[in-house]
């Protein structure tokens, strides 16, 4: 699969449909999905289709992360959300991939995430770290 | 106190328990995962000694997306 700003939401900012300010910005959300979603820079909106099954802490539509105001390393323009998503209890068999999404715009895909292959998790806790806030890892860099 | 652990089999106490960690780069991401093992005596349980009763992932995103290209994994 390929991890990939979406093409849409390339197109989403230039129409400045998309807020990520700490305060009064929108809301973003991460999901989690099955190998067999097809995600990529074509996805345009999320859609529970081959979503992981509610589990633990996990429910349908996942988590809403917690803005960051974005800022700038050197010529970067950048966001990563604060604090890492993590859902406890949970019982996955089959999650390879994860959307951020803009749930305050018609749930508009912003983001696909792979984690490079099938992480399993019984009855645990699955946590992604988010990559540090530079120009070089930030999570959603415009270079 | 005896800390628990919240399992398959219910919540066990941890000192019977046994995990590895598991540690995975996949490129962009490292991947950690670690594995419980009940390894108690309580006979209730005895058909699950050795029998793996959890498993938790962390999964670090080495680097986010950029505007300038999308990496093929």
């Amino acid at each position: 699969m390929t991890q990939a700003l979406c093409t849409s939401f390339k197109v989403e900012m230039l129409q400045a449909q998309h807020n990520f300010a700490a305060s009064g910005g929108h809301t973003f959300k991460i999901a989690l999905f099955k190998a067999a979603k097809v995600l990529n820079a074509g996805t345009q909106t999320y859609n529970a289709t081959d979503e992981v099954a509610a589990s633990g802490t996990y429910s349908a539509g996942g988590l809403i992360l917690t803005n960051v105001d974005p800022s700038a390393d050197g010529t970067t323009g950048m966001v990563t959300f604060s604090g890492n998503p993590q859902w406890t209890g949970v019982t996955f068999t089959d999650c390879t991939q994860a959307l951020i999404y803009n749930h305050s715009q018609g749930d508009t895909a912003v983001a696909v995430l792979d984690f490079g292959g099938n992480q399993a998790v019984t009855a645990g806790t699955f946590i992604i770290n988010l990559p540090s806030a530079t120009a070089t890892t930030a999570l959603l860099r415009f270079i | 106190m005896t800390r628990t652990v919240n399992t398959i089999i219910g919540e066990i106490p941890e000192s019977d328990l046994e995990f590895a960690t598991l540690e995975k780069d996949s490129g962009d991401t490292l991947i950690m995962s670690r594995e419980w093992k009940y390894k108690g005596a309580d006979p209730a349980l005895v058909e699950h000694v050795g029998q793996m009763v959890r498993r938790d992932c962390w999964v670090t995103m080495k680097t986010g997306i950029s505007l300038a290209g999308s990496a093929e994994l």
